[in-house]
């Protein structure tokens, strides 16, 4: 009895050992197919992207820097992560002091749409035209449209600007006129 | 290395008594003055965050929306409250501000709309404003209204003085308080009125003159019908 029941275990160990290696022998051939499954999602995918923008009078919009860029194969969306977005005013000199500059994790540009939806430790600074303090504001949430120059949020926000820091809810900023408004909640902290 | 602040220079000192009185006590002292140690640093180190605290100028501002344009360095917010420290609370309906850059220093607040300024002891009703802010606090306010009710109560002798008139003008540097366009202006618990074209009151001193004599009690004239509306009482919910 003792023998029949080793035997069964020892079959039953040999059994399992080559099903084992039946089933992982494939395994590492699956891995290529699954990220080919991915990029196939795309319609294109660039790593560390430097884009230029051009007006029709020939002067730079904007340049956007990104680690990543890749536009959805289905929806036709830029998702761009780890990325930097510059504005010169016009009038202003390329590269120059006043221009403003944004941050953020991650960003979504929908096809054919002049606005950005940003998300992620945004954050966007710049000199104002005529002043030498910088404006530094800081949120989680920002839509950036491109062709009016505006920036806009609907969630709390912090704006250092000097020694004086102003948090509210909702501000919208245009980086050409440099017009400013906050929506609600507004308080704000000056140090003489 | 930054200079010690006297708080925590005098922290420092206690720090270094308490701990030459523990070297002289034994075991069983030691475990009573251990605790009374750490309740005495406890305490010590909240003296010394208050005194910071206290010490520091910031004006703060509550607002319900804003809007401005940097270049220009114009700010308008509705709903406006600045506050300093706990004497200073300025109120209205909107306030406008220009030429800032990153702070509002040297800047002239307009005010509008309910007005309301509590300022070194005083309290100032009024239509409209203009707060100057010079070396981080409020050095000069200009009020209108129909009339303007002032309302000061002096330390010095614990009385408060009263007026009104469609102009006040305060000047935070000598004290003086210019009643102009037509004022009055009276002590609380006394039966005198001030009635003029023009009154000067200074709240450091009390004197008060009418712009033309030196001496005070030359143009103190009987109270009349009139009775001068008081002023609204200090907001302390906003001057906390």
């Amino acid at each position: 009895m003792k023998k029949a029941m080793a035997g069964l275990l020892l079959a039953a160990a040999i059994g399992g050992g080559i099903w084992y290696a039946l089933k992982h022998r494939g395994g590492e051939a699956n891995a290529p197919s699954t990220a080919q499954d991915d990029a196939a999602s795309y319609d294109f995918e660039a790593q560390d992207v430097q884009v230029t923008q051009m007006g029709p009078d020939g002067h730079i919009r904007y340049q956007l820097q990104a680690k990543r860029i890749a536009q959805s194969l289905e929806s036709g969306q830029v998702r761009a992560e780890d990325l930097t977005i510059y504005h010169d005013p016009p009038g202003t000199q390329p590269g120059g002091p006043n221009r403003w500059t944004v941050t953020a994790r991650g960003a979504d540009l929908p096809p054919e749409a002049e606005q950005i939806t940003l998300a992620g430790d945004i954050r966007v600074s710049g000199v104002p035209r005529g002043r030498k303090i910088p404006v530094v504001f800081q949120t989680e949430q920002l839509t950036y449209d491109l062709a009016r120059q505006e920036i806009a949020n609907s969630s709390e926000f912090l704006l250092d600007w000097g020694s004086s820091t102003i948090t509210g809810k909702g501000f919208k900023v245009n980086f050409n006129t440099t017009d400013w408004a906050v929506e609600s909640e507004g308080h704000g902290t000056f140090v003489p | 290395m930054a200079p010690l602040s006297p708080d925590s220079r005098r922290t420092s000192s206690h720090r270094t008594s308490l701990l030459a009185a523990a070297s002289t006590l034994g075991m069983r002292e030691l475990r009573l003055f251990l605790p009374l140690c750490a309740l005495a640093w406890l305490s010590l180190q909240q003296l010394a965050d208050a005194a910071s605290i206290r010490s520091r100028g910031d004006v703060r501002i509550e607002y319900a929306t804003s809007e401005g344009v940097f270049s220009a360095g114009t700010i308008k917010m509705t709903q406006v409250t600045l506050t300093q420290g706990e004497g200073t609370v300025i109120k209205a309906d909107e306030g406008y501000v220009s030429n800032v850059e990153g702070d509002f220093d040297n800047a002239q607040w307009q005010l509008t709309g309910k007005v309301h300024v509590e300022f070194e002891g005083a309290v100032v009703d009024a239509d409209t404003a203009v707060v100057t802010f010079a070396a981080g606090r409020p050095t000069a306010v200009r009020v209108r209204g129909t009339p303007a009710r002032f309302s000061h109560l002096a330390k010095m002798d614990n009385i408060r003085r009263q007026g009104r008139a469609p102009a006040i003008d305060f000047d935070s540097s000598t004290g003086w308080v210019r009643f102009s366009g037509g004022t009055s202006f009276s002590q609380v618990g006394k039966d005198i009125e001030i009635t003029g074209e023009e009154l000067n009151y200074n709240v450091n001193t009390t004197d008060y003159n009418d712009g033309k004599s030196p001496t005070p009690d030359r143009i103190v004239i009987p109270r009349d019908a009139a009775r001068v509306p008081p002023p609204r009482t200090p907001d302390r919910s906003t001057s906390q």
